[in-house]
């Protein structure tokens, strides 16, 4: 499996590293975080000039029940015709050309799942991500567990 | 090594074991350097880092309804030929404690543990010793399908 024409963004959060179509960014935007009344940051925030939802996933693509305000940045994503937002610590081009894709060993594929392969970059494991499958998944029952960013 | 060797026993969870093919064996890694992968079934969370491949790693507990290890401390890296292709695959099996290798004999035979119904789908057969009945592995069907786990 190699794609290699494709752009990917490198983008990582809670340690977790996920190589995004470049093309399915729509910006990047500095963490603001908005606050409501008790002060409580509320589970999604809304990007007004995107006008999207903005989410906080954990390494298990779990979204998470509060944003998480260590992240540094929010990257604007457009799936279809969906616009969301996930905080992330860093965002960078894909550090290597022409980069190897691997699929996932047959016992851990799951249909549904935004993760189909992935790409060792330097000393890290990198996972390909299907934007549209992963908006698919953060608005999945089974993408919200009980959890603290 | 014992020229008789044929099978290698390994403990997958306290007091349980299973086996596979003593030619079936690469290497005992100690400390694995594993990656989560998101979404992942439970008995296959992670891909284990074994010289400069990204191989699939399986914890057999969770598959018959027990609790994955606490922390992988060991690795039995095995290798196998894809039934789809004849390819060379390698994987890696947890365990709770060392391996080690022992002569099974047809007269050991005998039917697979009525605890899971994941057995028949990943063991190729089964050995009675002393009493417990120990699963050989299926390495084909363990690493190349996806499997359902035990509620």
């Amino acid at each position: 499996m190699n794609t290699a024409s494709a752009g990917y963004a490198l983008i990582c959060f809670d340690g977790l590293n996920l190589l995004i179509d470049q093309h399915a960014i729509v910006s990047l935007e500095n963490m603001v975080m908005a606050r409501d009344g008790d002060d409580e940051v509320k589970a999604s925030e809304v990007i007004e000039e995107n006008a999207c939802e903005v989410h906080s996933l954990t390494a298990h693509l779990v979204v998470a029940n509060k944003i998480d305000a260590r992240c540094r940045y929010i990257v604007v994503l457009q799936a279809d015709e969906q616009r969301f937002g996930i905080t992330v610590d860093s965002v960078q081009s894909l550090p290597i050309k022409d980069p190897k894709l691997h699929s996932l060993p047959a016992c851990m594929s799951i249909s549904k799942s935004p993760i189909k392969a992935y790409v060792q970059v330097e000393e890290r494991i990198a996972f390909c991500c299907d934007v549209g499958a992963l908006w698919c998944h953060i608005n999945s029952s089974e993408s919200r567990h009980e959890c603290e960013a | 090594m014992n020229a008789r060797h044929n099978a290698v026993l390994f403990e997958f969870t306290s007091g349980r074991h299973a086996a596979i093919g003593l030619h079936e064996v690469a290497e005992l890694v100690l400390s694995p350097r594993l990656v989560n992968v998101p979404l992942a079934p439970g008995h296959c969370h992670s891909l284990c880092i074994w010289q400069d491949r990204a191989i699939p790693f399986v914890e057999l507990a969770p598959l018959i309804g027990q609790r994955s290890l606490e922390k992988a401390s060991l690795a039995l890296v095995v290798t196998y030929f894809a039934q789809s292709n004849g390819e060379q695959r390698w994987g890696a099996l947890g365990l709770s404690t060392y391996f080690r290798m022992m002569s099974i004999g047809d007269d050991a035979a005998c039917l697979l543990p009525q605890d899971s119904s994941a057995w028949p789908s990943i063991a190729h057969s089964c050995f009675q010793l002393v009493d417990e009945k120990v699963p050989i592995l299926n390495l084909d069907a363990l690493f190349e399908q996806r499997l359902q786990l035990i509620p």
